[in-house]
């Protein structure tokens, strides 16, 4: 790694910025600026100060169609957003994915255009903490806030999270290095747990790393329960973890004054996927009994979470949402992307703020070879090797969104394109 | 005008150095996706279509005794296979080695094309905890427009695999008719 010296030259100084990048969304970072532009920032992780220092050479700045040879072309605004809005209009069951790294005020132009036309709303969360979600619906969501983990907690126990990797000022801001007012000095008044089969670099920094075996948490976990409740374990070795170890940590997490579970996407991602959390949340509810304990989902974009508490608002769900009978319907594995894409249903994909070429798998991308892909985003990336329509976004995606609403709704109402799916009151 | 710079070519791997020929073709092991700071910072940076992408995401990180097994050195390229799908990948030594016979490979292109899609009405596909095998090879890890191009297909005539492969590189900038991004954009305002 090469050094860098640090820039000293610049006009002057943004403060207490925050940072659009992972659930941490920091709050005090410096911008330097010179000449208008931000030329460093100051206080950001690695992964902060990349988003802000971005590729310059990648960025999207033009709107662009793909012409029949399929090379994308430079178009203007009118002829990419009707292009856009035509995709939409002509479709069946369209899908608007993404939204995670958008603005609320966006989210709502896009449920208005979903609910006109029928759509799929869907967000990250399908990909990542789709489970935690159901799993909060199923057992209960023990929370507690950052402020209470930096100034009470003395036991903070990180599960399938690497979060010196994904979020990584999580221990040194919010969690493990801070002082608090009752840990007054921070990183010793505290333990540090990470349960992860691989050794992490959280682990790294931890007092204690539990290497259970890969899908051995459902187990694990299930084990802790049992010793919590003062069940004897038969067996000498659980999910890899001799039950010596099992009892010492239950007793440890016992004996906590104020405990913390962070857990991420190596609990979903597995194959118990929500069941995992469910017994995860139901482990905090059974230490309860004896101490204050608390969990806390890693979330990574900065507005994923955001989405998903703006649709529970909105329609009573916080993701997968379906409007294609004119009314909100969400059912596990039946309108949720994934599930959608390998059944081969969408007709139309519009991609907003999010990045489905670099993060879901081959068998559900296959199908957006076959549809048009429309892709609102600020940089060229694995989706726009996909996508039909590219529309630079950034701060004004809510201007296209509407853009696009009206537009849809203007091709909608010509009599020649009339929906091609009405909503039948009988399918119930 | 200097701006600060995140850019890393490689990732920083343990400077390890695998002594021993090899002594099986195919390795049996367990794959495990996810992010690492590298490839976040790289993805979010932009910075999708450059070499630094493709060696931040396209690396297969594992224990050095397999790497022993294989008869393979740091950044040198395996073929990784899985139910779903094949891919090339670098490999490198893990930076949280030892995990016998566990492979790591993080989240972007390259994973997608051998992870599973398997939801069980969960959402959420399997991406971690995949059955897969590595394998030593001679051919090259593609950029990431080559490999968009080569699985999926989408504005190519040609249906062969290999012929896609093999076919032009798309480099690393953006690819499109019209204005050139350096007119669009001035690296020294
Ligand atoms: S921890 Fe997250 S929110 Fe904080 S600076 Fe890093 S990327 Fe940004």
């Amino acid at each position: 790694m090469t050094y860098e010296p640090p820039v000293t030259d610049y006009d002057y100084i943004v403060e207490n910025c925050t940072c659009a990048f992972c659930g941490c969304n920091c709050d005090d970072l410096d911008y330097l600026v010179k000449n208008g532009h931000v030329v460093a920032v100051r206080h950001a992780c690695r992964l902060g100060a990349s988003k802000i220092m971005e590729d310059m050479d990648q960025r999207l700045i033009v709107p662009m169609i793909r012409d029949e040879n399929g090379e994308l072309m430079e178009v203007d605004w009118d002829t990419a957003l009707d292009k856009a809005a035509e995709y939409i209009a002509n479709s069946v069951r369209p899908v608007f994915y993404g939204w995670s790294e958008t603005s609320t005020e966006c989210m709502k132009e896009g449920v208005a255009l979903g609910e006109y036309i029928g759509a799929v709303l869907d967000n990250q969360a399908t990909i990542c903490h789709g489970p935690s979600l159901q799993a909060v619906q199923n057992a209960g969501y023990p929370i507690q806030t950052l402020g209470e983990v930096q100034n009470r907690a003395d036991v903070i126990a990180y599960s399938g999270s690497n979060a010196m990797n994904s979020h990584p000022r999580h221990m040194a801001r919010y969690a493990v290095f801070c002082r608090g007012y009752f840990r007054q000095r921070g990183r010793f008044d505290r333990t540090v747990i990470t349960m992860d089969p691989k050794f992490s670099d959280t682990a790294k920094c931890s007092d204690k790393w539990i290497g259970f075996e890969q899908n051995g948490d459902y187990g694990f976990y299930n084990a802790i329960r049992a010793v919590l409740r003062g069940k004897e374990l038969y067996q000498d070795v659980i999910s890899g973890i001799p039950k010596e170890d099992i009892y010492e940590l239950a007793e440890e997490m016992k004996n906590a004054e104020f405990g913390v579970l962070f857990f991420g996407l190596g609990l979903t991602h597995t194959l118990s996927k929500q069941r995992n959390i469910d017994i995860a949340i139901k482990m905090v509810q059974d230490l309860n009994r004896f101490s204050k304990w608390g969990l806390t989902p890693m979330r990574g974009h900065f507005n994923v979470n955001g989405f998903n508490i703006f649709m529970a608002f909105e329609c009573g769900f916080a993701f997968g949402v379906d409007y294609c009978r004119g009314y909100p319907r969400y059912m596990l594995g039946e309108t949720n992307t994934i599930d959608l894409l390998t059944r081969k249903e969408p007709d139309c994909f519009m991609v907003i703020a999010a990045d489905p070429g670099a993060h879901f798998p081959n068998g559900a991308n296959q199908h957006l070879a076959n549809i048009p892909v429309i892709q609102i985003d600020i940089h060229w990336g694995p989706s726009t090797e996909l996508a039909d329509v590219v529309l630079p976004g950034s701060f004004d995606d809510e201007w296209i969104v509407r853009e696009l609403k009206e537009r849809v709704m203007k091709l909608r109402e010509e009599p020649n394109v009339a929906p091609k799916y009405v909503p039948n009151p009988n399918a119930l | 005008m200097h701006y600060a710079n995140t850019y890393l070519e490689k990732p920083v791997v343990p400077d390890v150095k695998i002594t021993g020929e090899g002594t099986t073709d195919v390795l049996k092991c367990m794959l495990n996706t996810g992010s690492d700071i590298y490839q976040g910072a790289c993805k979010k940076r932009g910075s999708t279509l450059k070499e630094e992408y493709k060696n931040a995401s396209g690396t297969c990180y594992m224990d050095p005794r397999d790497m022993a097994k294989l008869g393979v050195n740091n950044w040198d390229t395996v073929l990784v296979k899985t139910d779903f799908g094949e891919v090339v990948v670098n490999c490198a030594v893990s930076r949280d080695a030892p995990h016998e016979g566990t492979v790591f490979i993080c989240k972007g292109p390259w994973a997608n094309t051998i992870v599973s899609h398997d939801t069980y009405c969960c959402s959420d596909p399997t991406y971690k905890g995949i059955r897969c095998t590595v394998e030593k090879t001679d051919r090259k890890v593609l950029l990431m427009a080559d490999l968009m191009r080569w699985v999926y297909k989408k504005y190519v005539d040609e249906t062969d695999d290999d012929t896609v492969e093999n076919m032009d590189s798309l480099g690393e900038l953006p690819v499109y008719k019209g204005r050139k991004w350096e007119e669009l954009i001035d690296h020294d305002l």
